[in-house]
Order: structure tokens, then sequence, then C-alpha cells
């Protein structure tokens, strides 16, 4: 076994003594956490981050790891995607995703305008045109939220046995890890990743956030909530100003959810209403993704959920959650802090360079083969 | 383009000829037609002689007797008798076995159709057949050879073109000589039965020996000659068939040459399609990073490699020519490329391979990939807070990092160990950002709050009141300018009251504890800045007030107040107006009126 010293203890602001890692003790520091994909941009990047943790062949039986993603139109189901040349497509295992049935809008306010907590609901799904969301929730959020409500609680029980699954890898993980003397990383990190210009996303992150907190509460399992949303600039809608006015109330309602999470009252059909204690914010960071770096500009909406899968990937399947959250200083007194406005946002950029197998060898024979074939046909 | 003929030991006609000639005469004919002319000088020469002198004995001595006897009636009978015997006995003697030569001539004929049918022709078609397996293991090995050398198909099948020519040439001559042949021996054999007709009359006609013997000998030598004639052509016959078949080995062995050649072409066409298919999926790099090496680099190295080791590539799918030519292909190149070891095992490997310009690619590419995709506006003088992370195999070991981390500018960078060697991954993360920075958010916000509240109304979701969301606004900075702005609104839109001893206050707000919030103009806009609710509060409170006047009751309301001096301390007045003025723009208003008003009146 190769032993190679880490030198986090150097750059370790804390100071904390941390552990000598070895290369598989490096593996072992995976993060316990998940990835919960809402609406078809967040489906996209649950298919990347499952096509990723495949070629790196890490969804084991030991994997601490879920992937869940939800949505609304049901053509997201055949999905697929491909790393690269050379690369297979894939597409996402039935067990990690649910196609929340169609419903008519009408349907959606007949259920709400039934209770009365949920009547405001269905008072305002009046006023959006009659549609069926089997196509997707057309951009809008009321309706994302109504289809989520109509079906929170097949979704709940996702949630509740995903993270049933991560507290049981979490336990396990660490009886290993005492018996390597290793550290226990206690926290577990959860991914809600959507499109914040979307209707699906938008209408269902924010239960689906609570539903986490509540499990995770429940199951004993610490949790930090992390919320990825693509900006309308990445989004592929022609109706920018309603993209702007979904971004900026669902990024609003987040914040809100961090500042001021008592103020996020979710009424459920069956009459229950999901209240926060104040103190209690829905999310760790806000994690804004936009079309440009400043130096360069994504091609599309693909290449950003890539990169997204991609940072998700490299915050949890290495030991970068954990130290990322050590060296950061602790931010409570910056949050504080509203002159400039709410400070609970994050951002990450993600570049990798690997040596891909997989696509060097096909290029490699491709060349090959041209060669012979040219020197064979007299080409040369 | 030269023939391969030679090359295949056939230089001309001849060589076919000698290959297929029999060394040796199975037949032995060369005695028989000796044994044949033995017998023919030979045929009735004892008896007839003896018969012959036998009746000459006999004649002289009647004649003799009748000499002797001469005075006897006898004599002259017995003499004319014996004068008779004496011809008689010179013509027996001198006459031959006509009938035994005609036998023996019969036994030589099926002699000489064994000489020629039967052995002769077994023995040339069994040297045909030799030299046709012969030259198919020659073309073979020569294919064989030609494609271990890495010939060019196109070259070979153009040879073998020209081969195939050559040998329709060679085809064409021996069928002409074969043609000749044949009326050659259909001549022959008709002089021979001419000579055998002409045998025969003579031998019913009881003719003398020598003309028998004369015409028999004829008779064998026509004989003698169609069997040279017969064995010429059955040389012939088998030459050309001999040609024939290496014709068609030459013709089978160019189309599977030719068709190779299309396979081939087929599959170039085919590997450049899906080299630029894998270009150009590659210009915008793997979706999943970018892929080290670089492709060029990937298809430089392994054509570099594979193009030394062709000659394992040749010799492996030369005994495949006709199928599975993608498949040998592919093995041997694996084999090649995997022997070489081609591509680094290891992303250090890698770099250490690499020389500085494609480092310096890498390390542009970390420079312009590696940042936060969301586009911000810092605030000047907020210190921002970035980490780049370096994750890497062996962590501040990793050869890049420090190139990365000096490239890195202003970034904290730091390394982390990652258990992969395949890959390096590098993480810009800023933390703890305002929301007010990001500019796209800001930009939605603007947007969302010029929106009417029916529309904002269907994006609110999950909160009890859409006042909630419409009114939280975590996107604004708190503008230094703000807390003078609303406290001067409130005075206008009456929701601030000053009173005579310089104290502000709300409003119906009348309780003398918290009636008034400030005393003196500096001190109120402290409170509002400092305290979040009542700014909040007075800030609803104006637009409430503002919305149910009208805007342009607004307009004339500031229109008015602009001229009016007692509505805050002089010393303010200043900042007062422009404040006016900054709103009374915003809302619509014609700020050259105002302009003409401030002019008169300040």
């Amino acid at each position: 076994m190769i032993n190679r010293f880490n030198h986090q203890n150097d750059h370790n602001g804390n100071g904390s003594s941390r552990m000598n890692l070895t290369t598989d003790n490096a593996k072992a520091r995976r993060s316990i956490g998940g990835i919960w994909g809402g609406g078809t941009f967040g489906f996209l990047v649950c298919t990347y981050f499952y096509a990723v943790e495949l070629m790196k062949g890490l969804l084991d039986d030991t994997s601490p790891r879920s992937i869940f993603a939800w949505e609304t139109a049901d053509a997201m189901r055949a999905m697929s995607v491909t790393l690269g040349p050379g690369h297979e497509p894939v597409t996402l295992p039935s067990e990690m995703f649910r196609i929340i049935p169609a419903r008519t809008n009408q349907e959606l306010a007949t259920l709400a305008l039934e209770s009365k907590n949920t009547r405001r609901y269905g008072e305002k799904l009046l006023r959006v045109p009659e549609a069926s969301t089997a196509a997707g929730v057309g951009g809008q959020p009321i309706v994302g939220l109504m289809a989520y409500l109509a079906d929170s609680p097949s979704l709940d029980e996702h949630v509740r046995a995903c993270l049933l699954a991560q507290r049981e890898r979490h336990l396990i993980m660490q009886q290993s890890e005492r018996g390597k003397s290793l550290e226990v990383h206690s926290v577990s990190h959860q991914f809600i990743v959507g499109n914040a210009a979307g209707g699906t996303f938008n209408g269902s992150a924010i239960p689906i956030a609570s539903r986490i907190k509540r499990w995770s509460k429940e199951f004993g399992l610490p949790v930090k909530i992390h919320l990825v949303s693509l900006l309308p600039s990445v989004a592929a809608t022609h109706d920018r100003d309603l993209a702007a006015r979904n971004c900026a109330a669902f990024l609003r309602t987040a914040s809100l959810a961090c500042e001021k999470p008592e103020k996020i009252r979710i009424h459920l059909f069956n009459g229950e209403t999901i209240t926060h204690e104040p103190g209690e914010c829905l999310f760790d960071s806000i994690i804004p993704w936009g079309v440009s770096s400043g130096k360069i500009t994504l091609g599309n909406r693909q290449q950003a959920a890539a990169d997204i899968a991609l940072a998700i990937y490299a915050l949890l399947e290495t030991p970068l959650a954990q130290i990322s959250e050590e060296q950061f200083r602790d931010g409570a007194k910056d949050l504080l802090d509203r002159r400039n406005g709410f400070r609970g946002f994050r951002r990450l950029g993600v570049a990798r360079f690997h040596l891909d197998d997989v696509r060097n060898n096909y290029a490699a024979m491709l060349a090959g083969m041209e060669t012979i074939t040219h020197q064979l046909l007299g080409n040369e | 383009m030269k023939t391969l003929l030679p090359q295949f030991g056939i230089t001309n006609l001849d060589t076919i000829i000698r290959r297929v000639t029999p060394t040796s005469d199975p037949s032995d004919f060369r005695q028989k037609i000796a044994r044949t002319y033995r017998f023919i000088a030979v045929a009735g020469r004892g008896s007839r002689i003896v018969w012959g002198l036998a009746l000459l004995v006999v004649g002289g001595c009647m004649i003799a007797g009748s000499l002797l006897l001469y005075v006897t009636p006898l004599a002259m009978p017995v003499a004319i008798l014996g004068l008779l015997l004496i011809p008689i006995g010179i013509w027996v003697a001198m006459s031959c076995d006509a009938k035994k030569i005609e036998t023996q001539l019969r036994l030589f004929e099926a002699v000489c159709n064994d000489a020629t049918n039967n052995s002769w022709r077994t023995q040339a078609e069994a040297n045909a057949n030799a030299a046709t397996t012969e030259f198919q293991e020659t073309i073979h090995g020569w294919l064989k050879s030609e494609f271990a050398a890495g010939k060019p198909v196109p070259e070979m099948r153009d040879q073998l073109d020209t081969t195939t020519e050559a040998m329709t040439q060679l085809t064409t001559d021996i069928e002409s000589n074969l043609a000749a042949a044949n009326q050659k021996l259909k001549d022959t054999r008709e002089a021979l039965q001419e000579s055998q007709a002409a045998f025969r009359a003579i031998s019913s006609k009881k003719s003398g020996r020598g003309r028998v013997r004369t015409l028999a000998r004829r008779v064998v030598a026509t004989a003698e000659e169609l069997v040279k004639q017969g064995r010429a052509t059955i040389i012939l016959e088998c030459s050309a068939k001999l040609l024939r078949n290496v014709a068609e080995q030459i013709i089978s062995t160019r189309n599977t040459v030719q068709n190779f050649e299309g396979s081939l072409r087929a599959l170039s066409q085919e590997i450049s399609a899906k080299k630029r298919e894998l270009t150009e999926l590659s210009q915008t790099e793997s979706l999943v990073g970018r892929a080290l090496p670089s492709l060029a680099d990937v298809f430089d190295r392994a054509t570099e490699v594979v193009s030394a080791n062709r000659q394992e590539v040749f010799g492996s799918f030369a005994d495949h020519t006709d199928d599975q030519l993608r498949e040998t292909m592919q093995e041997a190149i694996e084999k090649i490329i995997t022997d070489a070891e081609v591509m680094p095992k290891s992303f250090d490997a890698w770099w250490a391979a690499a020389d500085d310009s494609r480092r310096q690619m890498l390390l542009e590419g970390i420079d312009t990939g590696a940042n936060e995709f969301a586009v911000t506006k810092p605030i000047p003088g907020r210190v921002q807070q970035r980490i780049r992370h370096v994750l890497a195999y062996g962590g501040t070991t990793c050869p890049a990092f420090e190139q990365v981390k000096a490239r890195s500018n202003s970034v904290l960078c730091r390394a982390v160990n990652h258990a992969d060697p395949t890959e390096l991954f590098v993480v810009s993360e800023s933390r703890y950002e305002p929301a007010s920075e990001i500019v796209e958010f800001a930009a939605c916000a603007r947007t969302f709050s010029a929106m009417s509240p029916e529309i904002q109304s269907l994006a609110i979701t999950v909160v009890e009141d859409d006042s909630d969301i419409i009114d939280y606004k975590p996107e604004s900075r708190s503008d230094p300018e703000r807390p003078y702005r609303l406290l001067v609104l409130g005075l206008l839109s009456g929701e601030v009251v000053r009173t005579g001893a310089e104290q502000y206050r709300e409003r119906d707000i009348t309780n003398p504890k918290n009636g008034h919030f400030a005393k003196g103009f500096e001190d109120a806009a402290t409170s509002i800045r400092t305290d979040a609710e009542l700014c909040d509060r007075l800030e609803k409170r104006i637009n409430r007030s503002f919305e149910a006047e009208g805007q342009a009751a607004v307009l004339n309301r500031i229109r008015s107040t602009f001229t009016t001096n007692d509505v805050v301390p002089a010393a303010v007045m200043p900042r007062f107006r422009q404040i006016l003025l900054d709103e009374y723009q915003l809302r619509g208003g014609n700020v050259a009126d105002l302009s003409g008003v401030s002019l008169q009146k300040i």
C-alpha cells in the first residue's frame, strides 16, 4: 500500500489535527449524502451524476449515496446522457426517479380548494391556463407545488427511504472508520438541484428540502442542505420575463428559508401544515449556476448539468465537502451582515482533467487503424 | 506495371509446356516401334523361303528328271511341271506373310493408342495438377509476403491485373497452338488412315514382300507421327488447362485483393468519419471534464507507435484478407498500443511527459474553466472569501499543484489528496456572497419587482402571504441614501411627522414612550438605517400612501414641497431638494419644470 501524507494539516486554518491518509482511506472519506434533482434540469443533473458514479464504479451496495429525481414531464423517463466520445449512453434507473402522475390544473385546483389551508393555492391555480402536467408544469411554480402536494405521500416515502439508507450506511461507515482510527465524518451533504427559472423544481424544491431536513432529524443524521439552482441565462425558455420572475421569486423564497424559516409554511392536501422553527434554516448554502464564469460561457444546459454533476461528485466522492467546511471560516457573522443583502450565497466552479481510458483507447485505435488502412491503400 | 508471371515461374509458354511434359515415356513407345519395324522386316521370312526353295528344288528335280527320262512320254509333262514349279517357288520364296504384318500393325495401333491416350495423358495431367497446386502455394506465399511487407493493396491489385492480362495472352497463345496441333493431328490421322488403306489393298492383292514391308513401314511411321502429334496435343491441352487454372487462381487472388481493397476503403472512410466525429465532439470537450492527453496527441502518438510496429499488423491479418479484417486489425493494433504503453497511466505521468506548451494549456484551462459559474459584481472594498481546491493524487506532491497555485493570483489555493491518480479536480469556491453581487439574481429581482402583483403571485408558493416575498429583498444593498430618502418621502407623504422640537415620529403613533424615534434630522436618518423594522414599516406606509394618492398627486406634492422651506431644517435643505428631485425624476416627472421652480425659488 502506498502511504501518502496528506498536507491538509499545513493549510487547515483551524489548526486541528487530522489523519494521515492512505489512498484507500482517501477513498473511504466519501461523504454521506445525496443528490436530489427536481424538474427536467434536475433530472438531467442526476443522470449525469449517476453516469459519472457508474463510470467510476462507485455504485455498489456499500455506496453512501442517494440519487433521486422527481419530474412531471413523462418524456424524461427515456432521457439518456453520454459522458463523451466513445462512452455508452446512460439512462437513470427507474428506482432513482419518480414521474409525478399527470393531473390537470383543474383537478389540482379542485384538490386545493377542498381544504381551507390550501384554498389560497387553488385560487392561484385557477388563474393559470388549463393544462395537464403530463408534459410539465409550463413554467408555473404554483402548478409545480400543487403537483408535488398531490403526490407528496409517495415523494415523501422516497425521501424517507433514501435518508434511511444513508443513515444505515452512515452507521456502518462510522464503525468501519473507528476500526481504522479515522475521523468520523458526521455531517451528510444533500444537494438539491434544479432550474430556478422553471416550474416543477421551483414549486417543489423547498418542500423537498423541508422533508429532507425533517427525516434527517428523525433518523439522527446530521445534515447540510445545499441548493444548486440554475439561473435563467442557462434555462431553455423563450419567455425571459417568466424565467426572471420565477428565478427571483424562487431565490427570494430560498433566501427567506435560510433567514426566516418560520415564514415557510407548506399546507398539505391532507390538512396538515409543515412549519419550521426560527433558526432552523432550510438551506446551508444557495449555489446559483449561471451561463458564464466571467471567463468562459457554457455551451448549453447539458454542459451546465454535467458541470454541476461534476462539482457535486467532487464534493461528495472526495474529502472536499468536509475539507471545504473546515477551510472557510465560520460564516455566522457574515450572514448577519446585511449591508450588501443576504449573504447565504455560495458559488462554485469546477475543472476536471482526467485520463479517459475509454476515449483515449478509442482515439488511439482509430488513429492506428487509419495509419494501417492508409498505408495499405498507399495514401501516405 | 510489371507482370508477376516471372515471379511465379512462368516466363513463356515453354515453361508451362516443360512443366507439363512427362520427363520419361512410361509406355516404352520407342522400343515398341523398333520391335514393330523388326517384325515387319522379318515377317514370313522363314517358312515361305523354305517352301519357295522346296518348290524350286522340286521344279529343278522335275526338269532334271525329264531330261533323264526324255525318251519316256512322261518326260515332257514333268519338265513342263518342273518349269512351272520354279517360278512358283521363286514367287513363294519372295512373298511375305501380310496377314501377320497386318496383325502386328493392329497391335501396334493399340500400342499407339495406349502410348498417347493413357500413359502419356495420365502423366501430363498429373504434372499439370501438381503444377496447379504448386502455383496455388506460390501465389498464396506471394500474397502473404506482400501483405507482410505492407505493400499497398492497389499496387498489388494493379500487378495482378497486369498478370491476368499476361495470362490471357498466354492462354490465347496456347489455344492457338492447340488448334494448330489439333489440325496437324487430324491431318496425320488421315494420313495414317490412307497408309493403312494402301497397306490393306496391297495385302489383299498378295503383293510382294518388299512392297508389303514398305507399306507396313509407312503405316508404322505415320502411326508414330500420329503418336507424336497426339502427345504434343495432350501436352498443349494440359498446358492450356494448367494456364486456365493459374489464370483462375490469379483472378481469384485479384478478386480477393480487390475485395480487400474495397473493405479497406470502406473501413478507411468509416474510420475517417469516426475520427472527424470524435474530433468535433472533442472540440466542445467531454462534458465531464477535459480528457488528457489532447486528442491530437493521442492521434500522433498512436500513429507513431502503430507505424513503427506495422509489420505486426500486416503479418497478423495476411491470413484473414477475406474476412474479419476489422477484428484482426483491431486486435493487432490494440496489442501494439497496450505493449507500447501509448497512454499515460496517471496524471503525474502525463505531466512528466508533457512539454511546456501542453502544461501551459492545462494551466490556462484551469484559469478559465475553474471559475465560479455565476457572474458577480463585487462591491468595492468587500473582501471575497474564495478558495481554490486542487484535488490531486498525493495532494501537494502533485507536480502541477505549485504552478496552479502560482497562477491562481489572489485566490487562496489548497491541495487535497485525491484517491484517483488519473484525474485532477480544481474546484473554486466562494462563500458568503451577498445576493446583491449576483448580477443575474439582481436583474431578475428588478424584473420581478416591476411586475403586477397578479403575475408575481403565481411564482410565490410556500409562504402565507405574497408580500412575504414581494417585500423581502435579499438582493438589496443597504443604500446609504435610503434612510434619508425614506425620511424625506415620509415627511412628504405625512407618514413621518416633524414636531416643533425637531422630533420625528410616525403618524398615528402617539404613545409618548415610543412616539418619536429621533430628535434631529440626522438622528432620524440614523434610526431608520439601524432599525430594519422601522425602515420596512415606513417604506410600506409610504408606498401605501402614495398608491392611494396616485402618481399625479404625488408629483404635484413633490412640486409644491420643493419650494417650501420649512419642511426640514435649513441645513439639510440641499439634500432634501436633491432627494425630491431624484424622486420626481424616478416617478416620470419632467425635471425641467422642477429645475425652473428651483431656479426661481431656491
